[in-house]
């Protein structure tokens, strides 16, 4: 596969030959032909009428509209704003042609559309511009896009945490990432938003359940991969907030919620305390514990510890099928959490991360990104 | 020989830590022209014969391994522009080698982009919405139980969602884009690429000039995009007008409902790039016969894209004239039905008999013969005493799905509910509001008489006297009619704080959708003939029929709210409530019921297309000899 890909970044591994357009005539035409046989039955007789109302001059900013000219002084313009702003406007019903006006203009749209008799057929070659006389060479970057990585610990991270206690649900992935995780989408597999790192560019942190996992019918708007929050309470609850308390000093941990509900009950507070209408959305704050590098090794030890203690207590008692449930958390829930897996992710660096070299490529990777990373892989 | 920087980026990263084959990287190719002072400028875009070429390369087809899974995406219905994306299934040869995805496409998409909310996206169903009749559009919410669609938010984000694409392309012919090619590859392929290129002496790469490229002017791209996408839109306006409650003409036809959902398909695909073959309706929908012949459906671009490099619309599909479809072509095209399918799966079932039986009483009221003749007077009359049965038997379908999954419990529904348990592959997902449902689809409802009833629900009935319910006027079976068929829809004239006296369960019910539908279409003298026929079927068949009140669709027994109750009617016509309607009368006493099966109508089963078809009265009853022997008993009553 490097082999091939080596090949294809040398010279991209397309069509060998190309044969050569033909001339233009009334059967074959270009993209240029094609935009001036429209234009001519857009013709000022027909005035705006064959236009949509979102594409009439008067709805559109002077920069949009078809008589703008570079040039143009837009000191003069007076202020425009969207007329669909404008909730009167948008109330109106589309315009529309009376059934004489249709009349005249249904065969003008019949040809439009159609082509007419005998549509030609379009050759974009015409308007190829690297064939004929192409005076701007085009460059060609490399980049990087974005970096994802399975993690096996929390000790990989060399930067400040900023550990989400309550976990915002709309952080979940909501598209393919083109990866697996035994087997299964990763995106499909329930996860929750543990926290970030960095700031240019920004990691999250992510935890999957693969336990949890369903075979269940998904949609784009349902992928079913939310953990409910009862098992995120007691992954906070029973694992990682004691873990940090046993680990942060008096002084570092002040600011530590002591239980998820506490850490809940704050992120509400903005929401709800002092609102005076009842109808208002109400939005979650995201509470964060900004937790130092020096402290992951042990946490996480302490975390994945008493995780696995739960679960082992979960899986015996489910062997035993015994009933007793003395504490207030469910011990069972903890089973979702068998075989869990940290993931990193960081997207969107292609504007910024680019070189004109591939060789050079890494370097630049590694001074704009990995030069952030440098504190923190 | 180690990549020359490698040392450098290990001190940053904590690679040891991290499997090679667990990290992945998206490695971009970028060919952009460079910005000139003076030019226009430039936008690139993939050669699909290139792209098609490197997919069968990266197949690497003399290897056996699983397929690769590519996407074609046309840009703007042209044949040789657009872009790709290769996913490699787990066993493929590019994901064992480290490549798991691969997408090209030219970056002037960009200009649309907002947080990855596009133009007039996949998800906008505003266009459907605007595209179907207000009937169609009530049923749907109702009946989907979601809010009412709103014509004003359709109309602003129609024209929101075109500002942006004209503020996308109009007078930004200076700017230039580029095509891009990205890999996301594993950390482990990326540094065996470095060496590669190492062993091979760092050769230059993508040197010009660039065949797997066009450059075309920007301008030109952004005009074409326009010439594109504006008729498209006019025509769409000047389709939709006939749904527009606002327009001097507010009623759309069943045509016209699939010409603008046909328009906006085409409209999305309009001013970028698009994967046109997931739409059969416009590629290609071929069904065969039963004769093995084949049949052509759809609009076929496929065809015409790969003969004129362009998706002309082919004129025998329209008549322009009456901006609609030519004569018999509709029926190539489905109803919207399975465009909003793909958005609001839940409820599928429920919705698709909605919507056929919408259908079928577009079909009869819109071909209702409107002569004066003997024959045309008789065909009306069956056709409407057709509809009054397919409205009865809709009520029957009602009755029997509200129950199982309503929250009284009964014998029978116990057993279907363990009988699907026992299914486990066609076990319905249930959530815990709905541990109650049953889900259930009755294609041929059972009878609503007493011994029916009670063989289906598998226990005795609970019965309702006359009580509350009959001081309020519902004693009679007429009263009950008047309330389940006609108070109804008389109260949607009324102003909406009048109608909220009919609660929980009434506005889901499809009969009553169709009823509405039927009055819409029809003109009041035949819409009151219509439920003269109903009325005459629900009084000789509807025997036993479940209590309902204003508040509730289903009313409980007053006894036990766990169980609905029912009503039971003694005569032959069964005027008045039986009274009391005691469980443990024999049955014998219900003999007289076995007269009254509806499935032995003779318009019990005969099709909707059999009904309204060209076929005269006279070849009809040829078919249905026992249709005749019924008109002409009714001819001679």
């Amino acid at each position: 596969m490097a082999s091939f890909l080596a090949d294809h970044l040398e010279n991209f591994k397309g069509c060998e030959h190309h044969d050569r357009p033909p001339p233009e005539s009334p059967d074959v035409i270009s993209l240029q032909g094609f935009v001036d046989l429209r234009r001519q039955l857009y013709n000022p007789d027909n005035g705006q009428q064959l236009y949509p109302d979102f594409a009439r001059d008067a709805y559109l900013p002077q920069q949009a509209r078809s008589d703008y000219l570079p040039d143009q002084d837009l000191r003069d313009d007076p202020e425009w704003f969207s007329p669909w702003d404008d909730s009167t406007r948008s109330k109106e019903p589309f315009h529309h042609m009376s059934r004489t006006d249709w009349q005249r203009h249904y065969s003008t749209f019949e040809e439009i559309l159609t082509g007419g008799e005998n549509p030609p057929k379009l050759d974009v070659r015409l308007d190829d511009q690297s064939s004929m006389h192409f005076t701007p060479r085009p460059k060609v970057t490399h980049d990087f896009d974005s970096v994802l990585a399975f993690i096996p610990s929390l000790a990989s991270i060399k930067t400040v945490l900023r550990l989400s206690l309550t976990s915002n649900p709309a952080r979940n992935f909501k598209a393919s990432l083109h990866l697996a995780h035994r087997g299964r989408p990763l995106h499909h597999i329930p996860h929750f938003f543990l926290g970030s790192f960095g700031h240019d560019p920004p990691f999250n942190l992510f935890l999957f359940l693969p336990n949890l996992f369903r075979n269940v019918k998904r949609t784009r708007r349902h992928l079913h991969n939310h953990v409910p929050e009862h098992l995120r309470r007691d992954f906070m609850d029973l694992c990682l907030l004691p873990a940090l308390r046993k680990t942060l000093s008096s002084k570092e941990r002040q600011s530590l919620p002591s239980y998820y509900y506490a850490a809940k009950a704050k992120s509400q507070a903005s929401a709800v305390e002092g609102n005076r209408y009842a109808n208002t959305k109400r939005t979650m704050q995201e509470i964060s514990f900004d937790l130092d590098p020096r402290h992951f090794d042990k946490v996480w030890r302490l975390c994945v510890e008493s995780l696995n203690n739960k679960i082992s207590e979960a899986e015996a008692e489910e062997r035993s099928e015994s009933e007793e449930d003395s504490s207030g958390i469910d011990g069972a829930n903890m089973l979702a959490f068998k075989g869990f897996q940290l993931f990193v992710d960081s997207k969107g660096h292609k504007d910024r991360v680019s070189s004109s070299s591939f060789y050079q490529l890494a370097s630049v990777f590694k001074k704009k990104v990995l030069s952030r990373l440098h504190e923190i892989l | 020989m180690r990549f020359s920087n490698w040392d450098q980026i290990e001190s940053k990263l904590d690679v040891r830590s991290i499997d090679e084959n667990r990290m992945y990287l998206d490695l971009g190719i970028v060919t952009i022209t460079p910005k000139a002072r003076v030019s226009p400028g430039y936008t690139a875009k993939h050669k699909l014969c290139c792209l098609n070429e490197f997919k069968e390369q990266l197949q690497m087809g003399h290897l056996q391994a699983s397929k690769l899974k590519v996407v074609d995406y046309l840009w703007c219905f042209l044949r040789d522009v657009g872009g790709m994306t290769i996913v490699g299934p787990v066993k493929s040869i590019s994901r064992l080698g480290g490549l798991v995805y691969t997408q090209m496409y030219s970056q002037d998409k960009l200009s649309f982009d907002a947080q990855k909310h596009f133009p007039l996206g996949a998800d906008d169903d505003t266009l459907i919405a605007m595209s179907l009749g207000e009937q169609y559009r009530e049923a749907i919410c109702a009946i989907l139980g979601i809010e009412r669609f709103d014509m004003n938010a359709c109309r602003l984000s129609f024209n929101h969602s075109g500002l942006r694409i004209m503020q996308s392309i109009r007078n930004q012919g200076w700017r230039d884009f580029a095509a891009r090619e990205e890999f996301r590859i594993t950390l482990k392929l990326y540094k065996a690429l470095n060496q590669e290129l190492r062993d091979r002496g760092s050769p230059p790469l993508r040197t010009f000039p660039h065949d797997n490229l066009f450059f075309f002017e920007t301008q030109l791209t952004h005009q074409f995009v326009e010439f594109n996408t504006l008729p498209l839109a006019r025509w769409y306006q000047e389709v939709v007008r006939w749904a527009d409650s606002k327009a001097p003409t507010s009623q759309i036809g069943t045509d016209r409902q699939k010409l603008a959902v046909l328009i906006s398909l085409l409209l999305k695909h309009s001013y970028s790039t698009g994967f046109l073959a997931k739409f059969p309706v416009m590629w290609q929908k071929i069904t065969r016969n039963e004769d093995d012949s084949t049949l052509e459906l759809g609009l076929g671009l496929k065809a015409i894209i790969k003969e004129f490099g362009y998706a002309w619309l082919p004129h025998e599909i329209f008549n322009f004239s009456i901006n609609s479809f030519a004569d018999g072509v509709a029926d190539r095209f489905p109803f919207p039905i399975s465009t909003i399918q793909q958005n609001y799966r839940r409820r599928g079932g429920a919705r698709k008999t909605s919507m056929e039986l919408m259908q079928e009483v577009d079909q009869v009221c819109g071909r209702l013969p409107l002569g004066t003749n003997k024959s045309d007077e008789d065909k009306a009359f069956v056709m409407l005493t057709w509809l009054a049965m397919r409205i009865i038997k809709e009520y029957m379908r009602n009755v029997w799905t509200s129950l199982f999954q309503s929250n009284y419990e009964f014998a029978g529904k116990q057993a279907e509910r363990e009988k699907q348990m026992a299914n486990p592959r066609k076990r319905p997902r249930t959530t815990a509001r709905q541990e109650s449902y049953v889900f259930i689809s009755f294609d041929i409802p059972p009878n609503l008489l007493y011994t029916s009833v009670r063989r289906k629900l598998g226990e005795k009935l609970k019965v309702c006297g006359l009580g509350s319910r009959g001081k309020k006027g519902h004693q009679t079976k007429d009263a009950i009619f008047n309330l389940l068929f006609v108070e109804y829809i008389d109260s949607l004239d009324q102003p909406q704080d009048q109608r909220s006296s009919f609660k929980s369960g009434w506005k889901d019910k499809s009969y009553l959708h169709a009823l509405m539908q039927a009055q819409h279409a029809l003109d009041a003298a035949k819409y009151k003939q219509l439920l003269v026929h109903i009325r005459r079927l629900f009084r000789y068949y509807c025997r036993c029929v479940p209590n309902v009140s204003r508040d509730r669709w289903l009313a409980p027994c007053s006894q036990d709210k766990t169980k609905n109750s029912w009503m039971g009617f003694d005569t032959l016509y069964g005027l008045r409530m039986r009274r009391p309607l005691n469980p443990h009368e024999p049955w014998s006493s219900w003999q007289d019921e076995l007269g009254a099966d509806i499935h032995r109508h003779v318009l019990w089963n005969v099709p909707c297309d059999q009904i309204t078809g060209t076929d005269s009265l006279k070849t009809l009853m040829i078919n249905y000899p026992r249709l005749k022997r019924w008109i002409e008993g009714v001819v001679a009553e």
